[in-house]
Order: structure tokens, then C-alpha cells, then sequence
């Protein structure tokens, strides 16, 4: 829970192509409009929005005939989401007040336009997007989000 | 030099029922970015408001510009697939539309200062035959001339996006992508002729200013390195930031100074005789950091955090502000850099 009136934060960022450098073109970081009532509710909400945007994408670029290989890959570090959207067989309980998000990505897993991999939370560089961090472990993964892995930069101090 | 005779001297003829608006005066400095002064820029654009606040515009007004999700995917995708790739600006871009027959005729009048100042007639009515900046669906006109030329030249409109224009060859494999965003247009295409031939195309039409070397666009300021890829960067921007705004009291090297500040549950809605009661300055120094996340992605949950206090800002939030200006003062040289593809084939 991050915001005062219960509300949570999304962050997500989205690259083209599997080899580094990656260059995040796209990166969102934005207040969750809906009360999320617990971290999975959370997890799954930022994995929609996610979804939605890489369905623009894979049809914009479906239309100007230059596909991208799919399935697209997530990665997401809560394991549980991860069990919920992909293993149709998971009896949902607790989640029945939000099934129609859990279902809509579940499609398009089924699909195959995404697939959702798990990353360990400390290497999930999207986190820089979610929470306010100030240590060195900001300038790991901005470099990374920015792109500046092979250029230098200098810090004026 | 472009002349469009967008007015003519004309009195109405008795009995016509027209719309009469005024004229009005916009001065603009253009400077280098050295800070000299470029050249003084003067434009007349008309008092569009008068002719909604007098009736419902039936005309419609909406025109469309490109979002900015397609514009970084396709600037991603021709800089990932190397290709070609061209700024195009058209030169005084909402003069060259007619203005329709089938509409209630409109006149213009200079207010009295002006005309007096430029020697001319303030009786004098004109009758307006293009459409002029101000008019309420002058980018609208635009925008359907613009897109009409490239439909009518084989180019296609996307679906997924009103301001995206795709033109492929499937003999040649040849593929041209155009997206435009009011007078700017973005170019590429796998072949280099086609940007000449996009030019050409559009020349014939409306006056365009061409770049090949892509320097800047909208305002970003694109810097190609030698491995290829290509640092977005707005220095302009930040150059005014930095010297415009002091440094914070407390001083850390992140853009937020700790993730209390921002984060105290007990501190996120002010108490209301903390709250700044001008919150003017809070909410400008705001929208200037929100425009610099374009090409700093860094940045984005610290201006993102602090945009929940635009209503109740108090000095605290503004120092919190100011941190991030202070950060991006040490940091100036970062910028969002779009890499082109390595060897091993795949996309993700």
C-alpha cells in the first residue's frame, strides 16, 4: 500500500527485442485508480493494463506488416499472479471480485500473445517505476531503462 | 516567401447574413540556442472564441494528433530495423486550406490600434476566403488536406492510429512509415529514396521544410551515437529549469530525497492552513517536469508521486519538486537512448 487513501501503484516498462542493450521505450508509472484489496488484486490490475498496451502494439504493428515475434514476454515477480493467469486448473477463491481481469489476461495467454515469466523482485528493474528508491540500486536500473548501458555518463556534482 | 491570400477587401452585399470577427496579434521572439534573438515572429490570428461564444459552432473542430504510445513504438521500430528517416515541417500550415462555400460567409475586421498601426482602413471589412490561425477548426481543415493528399497518393491510414500513414510496396518490400502531429511530420522508411519521393508528394501540395539529418522533433532533441542508436533529450528544457529554479534546502543526489517525503501516509493530504493558497507556481514547475518524462523515464515516479499534491501543495511539496530540477541538474547528460537491433534475431 503505497498512496493514503489505500490505493496502489502500477509500473511498467516495455522494450523491443531479446538482446541487450534493451531500450524501454515505453515506461509507466502511474496511482492505481481502483482500491485494490490485496497484492495479487494489485498485481493483476497493473498486468492488464500491461496487456492492453502490448494488444495495441502487436496490432499496430501487425498492421504496418512488420510483426514482432510472439508470444510478447512479461516478466512479473509475484508468483501467485503468475499461477492465477496462466494455470486455467487453480480453483479461484479469493479472487472472485476481480475475475474478469484475471480471465481477460488468462486469454490472451491462452492465445499466445503473452507469456508471463517470473523475475526475481530485486532484479525487476520495472520496480523503480512502483516505489520512490533512493540508493544505489536506482542508478542499476535507470542505466538499464535508459539504455546508457554502453554510453558514459558523468555526474555533475 | 508564401503568399496564401487568405483575405480579400470585400464589403458584404446588403441582406447577407455573415459573421464578422476580429483580429488579433501575436508576437513571438524566436531565439538561437545560443539565446540570441533568431527573428521576431508576428501572426494575426483571428478571435476564433468570438464565433463560439456567439452560437454553437456547427462546424466540426476536432483534429487529432498522434499519440505518443505509437510515436516511440515506430521511432523505436525504425531505429531497431535501421531505417531511413526524415522530419518534415510545413510552412505556415493552417493557411493553405479554402474555407467552404457552404458556410455562413465570414468577414473580418482589424480592431482600430492594429489597423492604425499597419496603415490601413479599420472600416474596411474582408472577407475570409482561407482559413486563419484562430479559427476554431482551422487544425481540423488541416489535417483532412494533409491526409487526403497521402491517401490520394497510395499511402493507407492506420486503423489502430488516425495520424499514422503506412505505404508498402509488397514487390519491392519497400515500407514507409508517416506519422504526423499538427504541422510535424515523422518519416521513415526502409529505402532512401522514398523519403525524396515523400517530399516531392507533399511539396506539390503545401510548402514543407525537409531535415534528413532527424535533429529534433516536437521539441526532443535527437542525438545519433556511433553504435547506431539515437539519445532523446530536451536540453532546451532543462537548461531553463536549471537556471530558473534554486536549489532545494535539503540536498540528496536522487530525485526524491526519501521515500518518507513523499510517502508519509500522515503527510499526503496537507492540513488546510499548510496549504500554499497560490498553488500556481507548484502546479507550473509540475507540467514542466511532467513534459521532461518524455525522455527521461527516471524522473517519472518522482513527478508522479508529486502530482497527488497538485491540490494541496504546501512549501514542503515544493522542495520535494525542486529536488527532482536539483537531480536533474547533476544528471544532465542522461536521456532516453533507443538501441538498434543486435545480431541475434527476436523480438520480445
Amino acid at each position: 500500500m503505497s498512496h493514503s487513501d489505500a490505493s496502489s501503484h502500477t509500473g511498467y516498462c516495455i522494450a523491443l527485442g531479446y538482446v541487450q542493450p534493451q531500450s524501454y521505450f515505453v515506461s509507466k508509472s502511474q496511482k492505481q485508480k481502483c482500491i485494490a484489496t490485496s497484492s495479487t488484486h494489485v498485481e493483476i490490475r497493473a498486468l492488464y493494463e500491461l496487456t492492453v498496451n502490448i494488444i495495441y502494439l502487436t496490432t499496430l504493428f501487425d498492421e504496418i506488416q512488420r510483426p514482432i515475434d510472439l508470444p510478447v514476454t512479461i516478466y512479473e515477480d509475484n508468483q501467485v499472479t503468475i499461477d492465477l493467469v496462466t494455470d486455467s486448473t487453480i480453483r479461484i477463491t479469493k479472487s472472485k471480485h476481480y475475475l474478469m481481469l484475471i480471465h481477460s489476461v488468462r486469454e490472451q495467454v491462452k492465445l499466445g500473445l503473452i507469456e508471463v515469466k517470473k523475475v526475481a523482485g530485486d532484479a525487476n528493474i520495472a520496480k523503480v517505476h512502483t516505489k520512490i528508491i533512493s540508493d544505489a540500486e536506482f542508478f542499476n536500473s535507470i542505466i538499464k531503462i535508459m539504455g546508457l548501458e554502453n554510453k558514459r555518463v558523468t555526474r555533475n556534482e | 516567401m508564401v503568399t496564401t491570400e487568405s483575405i480579400v477587401p470585400e464589403s458584404p452585399d446588403p441582406g447577407l447574413d455573415y459573421d464578422l470577427i476580429y483580429a488579433s496579434t501575436a508576437l513571438t521572439k524566436k531565439l538561437n540556442a545560443d539565446g540570441s534573438v533568431d527573428k521576431y515572429k508576428v501572426r494575426i490570428p483571428v478571435c476564433g472564441n468570438q464565433l463560439k461564444a456567439k452560437y454553437d459552432y456547427d462546424n466540426p473542430t476536432y483534429s487529432p494528433t498522434v499519440s505518443m504510445l505509437t510515436h516511440m513504438a515506430l521511432l523505436q521500430l525504425s531505429i531497431y530495423d535501421g531505417m531511413h528517416m526524415a522530419t518534415f515541417d510545413t510552412v505556415a500550415a493552417y493557411l493553405h486550406q479554402k474555407y467552404p462555400d457552404e458556410l455562413k460567409p465570414l468577414y473580418l475586421k482589424f480592431p482600430k490600434p492594429l489597423a492604425e498601426a499597419c496603415g490601413i482602413d479599420p472600416q474596411q471589412l474582408y472577407r475570409i476566403k482561407k482559413y486563419l490561425y484562430g479559427l476554431p477548426d482551422a487544425g481540423r481543415a488541416y489535417y483532412l488536406a494533409y491526409s487526403n493528399v497521402l491517401v490520394e497518393s497510395g499511402y493507407t491510414k492506420s486503423m489502430s492510429d488516425p495520424c499514422l500513414f503506412t505505404y508498402i510496396n509488397a514487390e519491392t518490400g519497400i515500407r514507409t512509415y508517416a506519422w504526423i502531429h499538427l504541422d510535424d511530420t515523422f518519416v521513415s522508411s526502409t529505402h532512401e529514396s522514398e523519403l525524396k519521393r515523400y517530399q516531392d508528394l507533399i511539396g506539390a501540395a503545401f510548402p514543407i521544410t525537409a531535415k534528413y539529418d532527424v535533429g529534433s522533433h516536437l521539441c526532443v532533441s535527437m542525438e545519433i551515437n556511433p553504435d547506431g542508436s539515437i539519445t532523446l533529450s530536451q536540453p532546451k528544457l532543462l537548461q531553463q529549469l536549471i537556471e530558473e529554479y534554486p536549489l532545494p534546502t535539503r540536498k540528496s543526489k536522487y530525485p526524491a530525497a526519501s521515500r518518507r517525503d513523499y510517502n508519509s501516509i500522515a503527510d499526503d493530504i496537507n492540513k488546510l492552513e499548510e496549504v500554499e493558497e497560490d498553488g500556481f507556481k507548484y502546479m507550473r514547475l509540475l507540467g514542466q517536469l511532467n513534459y521532461v518524462t518524455i525522455s527521461r523515464p527516471d524522473i517519472l515516479p518522482a513527478v508522479s508521486y508529486a502530482a497527488r499534491k497538485v491540490k494541496n501543495s504546501n512549501e514542503k511539496d515544493y522542495q520535494n519538486l525542486l529536488q527532482i530540477v536539483a537531480y536533474l541538474r547533476q544528471t544532465s547528460d542522461y536521456g532516453l537512448t533507443l538501441h538498434p537491433r543486435r545480431n541475434i534475431d527476436g523480438d520480445s
